[in-house]
């Protein structure tokens, strides 16, 4: 119940949190685009594995730089065994063809389905290491500041660059809050009787309505009093804002930046190129 | 009924940087009371304190007896967890988070719902704990979102009372009620605890601790600094260095005191017994 950390900004200060926001949104997108690559022929698959060895080795390396903890990932990744169980039926169903063996002498095993299941997991697995990096080295005010920097060019095009900006960071600032609401308000209940955990279907029904209608009803409030105290503090959407913290690029930005761009190129290269680097040592050493 | 703490100790976000110390090895037995008052600073511990009485929190090391049942640090181990809240209600501080169905009448009666009572029992109690809590046959087909934040709180007291637990535990119940309303609210108390319910009590009100209490338990960064009776704590210049108020009556009396006149502070537990010992100062001051 309590130990929602995941996700949660965790003030220390490494060289990766005092990154500017706007690099480290910038290098993740970059991050996720080399996960999507494909790579080496179309008949060897161990390349894939290959180079997602490299980029995980490269984010185990910025998670230690950034004290993201180890036990954290696995916490996040305990729930999502069910996923990876589904993912595995669902490839085991699959029409397949090629190598097989056979389980209890009549199932037939795949050698892809497996393959194609540890394929999205380890995808999996390097996203939510790579999201878990940005959001526990980035407050959330910062990480709007970013989007809206980004955003700036559609303001052109009359986009609400601001009001999007600000409707996400309101959005994140009360993830926290409703959580400790929804912890509140499941041990008050609990203490009537509720049990969320074991019950029939229709207990379970009554224990979340329980939870889901004071929950609501304090989220609206809170965004009531939220308004009415903007409003009173004289907030207008369209007035030109100035704004406390301002993004400052530093030296270590370049670097990171032009670490994060040349990996990019290299592993957009080895993709393109279908470079098998079984192939090219072989090639080298004969 | 015998409550027992037993080397208890309590850490909130363990092993992450937000980590926070709740209990530190609380030993307490709450046997021979029949009210208690828990009082102490702001952060002291006292909600995690009784959060653990019910199992709402299970201890990280140590063990907690409630008659013969035992919650332990294993989430595994507590299979009677219901059964403990059952014996022992809890009034959460704000407790109007936790209403949710369309009529007051129904929400009171959610609770001895869900531990099993019959229907017409149920209703019956819910009735008579609405009435108890000081509001009228027209609140029970009213809608509990539409009350104001006083009645609120009584509509969750009385979702509790209806329960009709042996140990009431209540966490700052009268903050925020107008003083009329609060003292009903303690008088409605200590008639239910005069019919044999125990009763522990969180506060920050030093003349309610010495009016109600036979037990004070002081709390100070997450331990027991100092168990007594309220007449001991407040005889003795403890209180001071435990940051509590003393009581309005108390400073009216030492004062009376210092100037001359002959009082027994042991006879004064509040306002009207004050005065009564006033007007016998009085008599032999002349
Ligand atoms: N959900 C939580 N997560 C993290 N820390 C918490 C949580 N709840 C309480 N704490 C911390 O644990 C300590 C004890 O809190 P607790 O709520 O028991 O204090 P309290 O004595 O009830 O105070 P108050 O008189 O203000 O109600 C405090 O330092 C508090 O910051
Ligand atoms: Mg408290």
């Amino acid at each position: 119940m309590n130990n929602i950390s995941i996700g949660r900004y965790i003030p220390y200060n490494s060289k990766i949190h005092r990154l500017d926001p706007r690099l480290k949104l910038f290098s993740m997108i970059l991050f996720m685009v080399m996960i999507f690559l494909r790579f080496g022929g179309a008949q060897t698959n161990y390349m894939d594995f290959i180079v997602y060895g490299f980029i995980a080795v490269i984010i185990l390396i910025i998670m230690a730089i950034a004290h993201v903890k180890l036990s954290l990932l696995f916490k996040q990744l305990k729930s999502l065994w069910f996923v990876v169980l589904i993912l595995l039926i669902i490839n085991l169903l699959m029409p397949n063809d090629g190598p097989y063996f056979l389980i209890f002498n009549t199932l037939k095993i795949y050698h892809k389905a497996l393959y194609d299941t540890a394929y999205i997991f380890i995808r999996l697995v390097l996203m939510i290491s790579l999201t878990m990096i940005l959001t526990s080295t980035t407050t959330p005010l910062d990480l709007t500041y970013a989007i809206e920097w980004y955003l700036t060019p559609f303001k052109i095009i009359k986009v609400p660059t601001h009001e999007i900006a600000m409707t996400i960071s309101i959005a994140l600032r009360f993830i926290p809050t409703l959580l400790d609401e929804t912890d509140r308000i499941m041990k008050a209940q609990a203490s009537r009787g509720v049990d969320f955990q074991n019950g029939k279907f229709r207990e379970k029904v009554k224990a979340i309505i329980s939870l889901i209608v004071p929950l609501l009803v304090s989220a609206f409030q809170r965004s009531e009093e939220l308004a009415n105290a903007m409003e009173a503090r004289g907030y207008n959407p369209g007035a030109k804002r100035t704004r406390y913290r301002i993004l400052k690029w530093k030296w270590l930005d370049t670097i990171a930046l032009v670490l994060s761009l040349s990996l990019f190129a290299l592993i957009l290269y080895v993709s393109i190129a279908k470079i098998d680097i079984v192939v090219l040592i072989s090639g080298l050493l004969g | 009924m015998p409550i027992n703490f037993d080397h208890v100790f309590y850490t909130y976000s363990k092993k992450t940087p937000f980590e926070q110390v709740g209990l530190e090895d609380i030993n307490l037995s709450f046997n021979d009371y029949k009210f208690i008052a828990l009082v102490g600073h702001t952060g002291s511990g006292k909600s995690t304190l009784v959060q653990h009485i019910t199992g709402l929190l299970l201890p990280d090391k140590g063990v907690v007896h409630v008659d013969d049942y035992v919650i332990t640090p294993k989430k595994k181990e507590n299979k009677n967890i219901k059964k403990i809240r059952e014996n022992v209600g809890l009034v959460f501080q704000f407790p109007e988070y936790q209403l949710f169905e369309d009529t007051v009448l129904k929400d009171v009666a959610f609770g001895p719902k869900n531990f099993g009572v019959s229907e017409k029992e149920t209703i019956e109690r819910a009735k008579s704990a609405i009435l108890k809590v000081g509001l009228d046959e027209s609140y029970f087909e009213r809608s509990p979102f539409d009350l104001s934040g006083g009645e609120k709180r009584r509509v969750a007291i009385a979702g509790i009372i209806a329960i009709k637990p042996k140990v009431l535990i209540l966490d700052e119940p009268t903050a925020g009620l107008d003083p009329q309303g609060s003292k009903k609210m303690m008088q409605l108390f200590c008639e239910i605890n005069k019919n044999g319910t125990q009763i522990i009590m969180v506060t920050h009100d030093m003349d309610l601790v010495l009016e109600y209490a036979d037990h004070v338990l002081v709390m100070k960064d997450g331990k027991v600094a100092k168990e007594s009776s309220p007449l001991d704590l407040f005889s003795s210049s403890d209180y001071k260095e435990l940051s509590l108020d003393y009581p309005c009556v108390f400073a009216v009396a030492t004062e009376l005191i210092k100037k001359g006149m002959k009082i027994d502070l042991t006879k004064i537990k509040n306002l009207d017994t004050l005065v009564e010992e006033i007007k016998k100062g009085r008599d032999s001051y002349e």
